[in-house]
This record gives structure tokens, sequence and C-alpha cells, in this order.
């Protein structure tokens, strides 16, 4: 498999973060996520764990703590300078590219050159099943195969965090189980440091090497998976 | 704040500055030449109350019929419901003075329908209520329809099982869903009506019938006397403005609007009721509305001959590059201004911005021409012969349609698709150039139409600054009107309905 730029590992780090207002305010201590493994996070809806994600991504001031990965403080940065990629439970795919367009989305942003970024994405969207549809456009695709597009853009650009808000939610039975494992692979395979927010314990249970259950906005609870 | 934010804050502000500076200039004149003025009080104080009165009363009017039209089209099964739909989207594009030549033919006293009536005559109370109607009804119909579609059918339902009667389901449980959009359509069309300006100049038919906006154009053209315009136009913004406020609905104004199927409460139970109702609906409908369209085509089709082609041809060339002038400078600022209110962080200062960029609903071009003039005659030679006044005028009241235009545009790009292209590395520049610009192409298209067709359709601006001769489709209509020259008129009257339709259609097909 390509990747664009140098894969890094190392460990995502999380100390004394906090973010939001007086009337809503989450606070998380201290979590840290190794490359290679998947963190899991539950909690009841409102409990904050978007608003984690998305802290971490840097769509969210942060009222104080820290985010590194390795020595890098990522708090600092700007969304765009983090190399913190994001799938969301809906696919947000640009409307008005196409599939490939979409993968190379990424990749057209560092500038590559055309070739280069379909060398670097078709083997994504043939290792996800969605090569038939790099000319088609999202409006025709279904929820199975938009996530997985979602996926795939995340992945291509080689960044070594990978946010995870709800991925499956939009898919059926069969999809899930197909796209747990397929997830699962390629978090191992890509030695990327992954966070998990779901609410269906069968992802958690079968994704998550460490799960955190967050309520009212601060971690309520821990459980390390044995391996 | 990012390079781009702060490109279009500038951009927005120096627009800001150049509408809001001229208005407070209009008032300080206000407060100043109250004293030296020699007018005769007792003439603007008629004035304006002619002004109020039959605004008060053309909203009424409108708001009766187009309430009534909504509800029977989309609360019962009338026959023709799509037709009506499209027209009424038709009638809201269309330019006063086709609307007012159209009427003359068809209640003037050797018209289709005034010959029957040839002592009632169509100048006066009569001519500016059908003018008005025409235009307006699609308003209170657009909105209102909009809320009766949306509305859910349960607490109807709910209603007419405890045992109550269609009547008083509809008083105790519609009504009261639609009172809003009501009490929103009465304000908008009240200040279309305050600064209503050909229907009244040529519908109106003398000096009794002279509104606030007739005597501002009469001030600055006939008397010369820019102060006392300058009064006028204080007069009649401070009126629009409070209205404006009232209202707060502008933005409500859907560009779009589609029927669709829904369930049916007060269907009629009998056939002959169901006849009745959509009998007497096309009747006013025709009488109104259908009438003076084909009246136009017929008498205009047959007198296009009469029209020389370079003329048509220099006024078509002379009408567009106008209209795509005005049309680029109003998208531009209605891209700029929605922009900032999409991604400024400060809900205060998002409200500000749209706030702004609505409020030239309540400045007529001829208010906003009388403050352009009183705060810097020189804009009266801006360009060659005077054309930027022009421009300016014509797209500030392009802004706020546009405005509206790209701000549901923007509203529909998900927050996630922003947050996606961040991850992935875009700065602000790459999210404009190859996220956003890319969505919106279709909103840009028909905002550039709609500033293309207001620009057509438009005369006051023109009316005031154009010195050189130069003609668009209205101004040359205006003439032969002018002339007594209606043969030709209904010609030219007939070319640029044509051109509304056109851009009217590609404007549809764009927005769906």
């Amino acid at each position: 498999m390509h990747f664009f730029g140098e894969r890094v590992m190392g460990t995502l780090t999380i100390k004394n973060l906090r973010v939001g207002r007086d009337s809503f305010q989450i606070f998380v201590k201290n979590i840290s996520v190794q490359s290679g493994s998947i963190l899991g996070v539950v909690g009841k809806s409102g409990s904050g764990k978007s608003t984690l994600l998305n802290a971490i991504a840097g769509f969210e001031t942060l009222s104080e703590g820290e985010i590194h990965f390795n020595d890098t403080n990522l708090s600092s940065l700007p969304p765009e300078q983090r190399r913190i990629a994001i799938v969301f439970q809906r696919p947000a795919l640009f409307p008005h590219l196409t599939v490939l367009g979409n993968v190379c989305f990424g990749l057209k942003i560092k500038k590559h050159s055309e070739s280069v970024q379909k060398e670097l994405a078709i083997p994504w969207l043939k290792k996800l099943g969605i090569a038939d549809l790099a000319d088609r456009y999202p409006h025709s695709l279904s929820g199975g195969e938009a996530q997985r597009v979602a996926i795939a853009r995340a992945l291509v650009v080689g960044f070594p965090i990978l946010l995870l808000d709800e991925p499956f939610s939009g898919l059926d039975v069969e999809l899930k189980s197909g796209a747990r494992k397929a997830l699962k692979e390629l978090v191992d395979e890509l030695k990327l440091a992954a966070i998990l927010v779901s609410h269906d314990p069968t992802d958690i249970e079968e994704l998550a090497d460490e799960v955190c259950t967050l309520e009212k906005g601060q971690i309520s609870g821990w459980l390390k998976k044995k391996s | 704040m990012n390079k781009i934010l702060f490109v279009f804050s500038i951009i927005s502000g120096a627009a800001l500055v150049l509408f809001i500076l001229p208005l407070l200039n209009l008032f300080t004149q206000f407060l100043t030449i109250t004293n030296s003025l020699h007018e005769d009080w007792a003439v603007l104080l008629r004035i304006t109350f002619f002004t109020c009165e039959q605004a008060l009363l053309s909203s009424f009017v409108a708001g009766v019929f187009g309430c009534a039209l909504a509800f029977i089209c989309f609360e019962t099964r009338v026959v023709g419901v799509k037709v009506i739909a499209i027209l009424s989207h038709v009638t809201f594009f269309l330019p006063a003075l086709i609307v007012a030549l159209a009427i003359v033919g068809v209640w003037g006293n050797h018209g289709w329908v005034g010959k029957f009536f040839p002592e009632s005559g169509v100048y006066g109370w009569l001519g500016i209520l059908l003018g008005h109607l025409f235009f307006n009804f699609s308003v209170y119909f657009r909105l209102v329809g909009q809320s009766l579609l949306e509305s859910e059918k349960s607490e109807e339902k709910v209603a007419l099982s405890l045992g109550a009667n269609r009547w008083t389901v509809f008083w105790s449980v519609t009504f009261q869903k639609i009172k809003k959009s009501v009490i929103q359509s009465f304000f908008l069309v009240f200040i279309y009506c305050l600064s209503s300006f050909v229907i009244i100049l040529i519908l109106g038919g003398g000096p009794r019938f002279t509104s606030l906006e007739v005597a501002i154009y009469q001030a600055i053209k006939v008397d010369f006397n820019l102060k006392l315009a300058a009064l006028l136009a204080s007069i009649q913004l401070l009126f629009c403005f409070v209205a404006h406020l009232f209202s707060g609905t502008a933005s409500e104004v859907r560009i779009g609007f589609r029927p669709r199927l829904q369930e049916l409460i007060y269907q009629c139970r009998t056939g002959v009721g169901e006849k009745l109702v959509f009998a007497v609906t096309w009747f006013f409908f025709c009488l109104v509305v259908l009438l003076p369209m084909i009246y136009l085509f017929v008498k205009g089709g047959t007198s296009i001959s009469k029209l020389s082609p370079n003329d048509i041809l220099g006024t078509l060339k002379f009408s567009i590059l106008l209209g795509l002038k005005v049309a680029i400078v109003s998208s531009f600022l209605a891209f700029s201004s929605a922009y900032l209110a999409r991604h400024f962080r400060s809900e205060k200062v998002k409200r500000w911005v749209s706030f702004l960029s609505i409020l030239p609903v309540a400045v007529s071009n001829m208010v906003f021409g009388a403050a352009l003039l009183t705060w810097a005659p020189s804009f009266r030679d801006l360009g060659s012969e005077g054309l930027w006044g022009v421009v300016v005028i014509q797209a500030l009241s392009a802004l706020p349609l546009s405005f509206r235009i790209f701000s549901e545009s923007f509203s529909k790009i998900e927050n996630e698709i922003y947050f996606s292209a961040k991850s992935l590395g875009a700065s602000h520049s790459q999210l404009l150039t190859q996220v956003e610009l890319p969505m919106l192409k279709k909103s840009i298209a028909s905002s550039i139409v709609t500033g293309l067709g207001i620009s057509l359709g438009e005369v006051g601006a023109l009316l005031l600054f154009e010195s050189s001769g130069n003609a668009t489709f209205s101004i040359w209509l205006f003439r032969l009107m002018g002339k007594y020259q209606f043969g030709e008129a209904n010609a030219v009257g007939v070319l640029l309905l044509f051109t509304m339709v056109c851009i009217f259609l590609v404007k549809e097909s764009w927005e769906h």
C-alpha cells in the first residue's frame, strides 16, 4: 500500500484537556493512545464524546490542557496542520467531486500531480472495494459505499492519527461487520493511533483495545481489554 | 481572523459605508432643512398620508386575494395549481412598467374589460390597487402557501375528531399556524407599496395621487430641488424602516417554491362545491393576472414590426451590459456578506451582517438615488454618462435577494464537510476555491441572473442618473408611454416580457 508522506508512529497524549463554556464543559485528565491501537469512547448522548473528538481535531477551542503526538504539541496548531484524519457519522463527501476526486482531495491540497494522486488513491479504492465507483458522484452512492469513500479519503493522506465519530451507524448489520473487520486490519497494518466513538457495544467490543466511559463531560471509567 | 475573512470584511465594510453614509446624510439634511424649507406643509402631509393610505389598502387587498388563493390551492384540490404557482413566480419578477401597460390595456377606457365600464376609469384608485395586487399577491401566496405546506395536519385531524367543524378548525388551528406568515407578508408588501413608483406615476393619473416616491422624482427631475427631495426621502425611509423592523421577513421570501401533494383537510365534500371554488378562483385569477399577460402577448406580438431591428439590438446590448455590471457587483457583495455570516465566530456579528444585507429592501431606488445625490452630487457624472450611479443603486436593490440565495446555499454546506476538508490539510483559501466555490456554482449563476433581471426591469435609478439617451428596454418603454405611442410600447413590453421570462426560466432550471 502506498502512503503520502512518511508514516510516523508514536503516542497520542491528551493531558488536562478542558473544552466548553460554563453550561457544559468536558474535562479529560489523561488519555494516551499508541500507534496500532484503538481507544473506544462510550457514553450517553450529550456526554461530550463528539466534542472530545472535535477538540482533538482542532475544531473546538481548548480552555486549557494540551494534546501531543510524541513531542509535537498539536494543541497550538490549526486543524489543517495537525495531520489528524477524521471520519464522521455522515460521510460528508464533497458533492461536487467524484469518488476519486473525494479520495484525492487531501493529496490535491498538498499539490501532488494528478498522476501521483491516482497512483496513491487507486490502491485504497481497491482495498475498500470501491474501485468501480471511482467516476461516480456522491449522490449516487449507497450509505455503505459513501462511508467507505470517507474512510479511503481519511486514510490515503497517511496521517498517523485517525478519529472515528460513529462511523458505522448508518450501515446495515452485514455491512457493519465487514467494515469493522476492514478497519481493524487497516489500523493494525498502518499502525494508526485511533479513537473510536460509538453507541454500538459490538463496535467497541470488536475494535477497541481500551475503552473509556464519558459521563457529563468527564471520564468515569476505564476498561483495558485482554489481548 | 483568516485572510479571506479579512478581505471580505473590508469589501462588505466599504459597501456598507457607501450604503449607510448617504442615508445618514439624508437624515442630517432632514434635521437641518426643515426650518429653511418654504414648502406647503399641508401638501407634504397630504402626500405622506396618501402614500401610507394606498400602501395599507394595497397590502390589504393583495392579502385577501393572495391568502385566499394560497388556501384554496394548497388546502383543496383545485385544478391548475401548478399553473397558478408558476404564474405567481412570474408576476413577482415582472417589471412594473409592463404591468402598468398591461393593466391600461385591459382595464383602460378602451381596454378589453374597461370598455364595458367606461365611466369607472382605470386611472386612480382602481389602477393603483390592480397594479399592486398583480405584483404582491404572490408574496402572500408564497409565504402563506409555504407555511400551509410545511405544517403538519395532525392537529387539524385531532380537532375534527373531537367534533369541531371546519370553520372552527380553520380559526383555532390552521390560522394560528399561518398567522405569523400573514403578518410578515403584510409588512413586506406594505414596504413594496410604500416605495412603489411606476405604478403610481402611470396609473395614479394626477397630482391627487402623488406618493412620496413620485414626489421625490419630481423634486429632483422637475423642480431641481434636492433639499425637498432629501426631506421627502427621509420621511419615506422612516416609514419603510419601521415597517422593515416589524416585518423582519425580507429574507423569508422564497425564490424557489414548488407545491407538493399533502393531506387535504378542507377538501369540498360535494362535487358542486368543488366546481364553484374552482370557477371563482380561476375567474379572479384570470381577471387580475392572466388577462393582462395575454393582452401583452397579443397586442405586443402584432406590433413588433413597428420597431426597428437596430433599435432592438442596441437596446438589448445596452440592457445586457448594464445588467451584467449590476449582477457582478451585487453577486460579489452578496457573496462576501454571506461568507461573513457563515464564518464569523460571533453570533452577534453574523446577525448584524445578515440584517444589513437585507436592509436595502427598506430603501427604494428613488430614496437611495436622492440620498446619493444629496451626499455626493458628483455621483451623477461618475462613469460614462452616470452609469456607475445606476450600477450602485441597482446592485444594492438586488443585494437582499442575492444574499438570500448565497446564505441559503452556505447553510446547506454541512459542518462535517468543512471539518473533513480542514482535517485533510485545506487552508482557508483552499476551502474557498476547492470546496465552497464549486459547491456554490449554481447559486453564483442564480445570483447573477437575479441581478440581471432586476436591472432589466428597473426604471427609477436610470431616470435619475442616466443622461446619454441610451435606453434599457424599461426606459424605452417608459419614453414610448410618455409619448402615448402605445402600439410601439406594447411591442417593447412584449420583448421585455420575453427576456424576463427567459431569464426566469434559466434561473428556475438552475435552482431545481
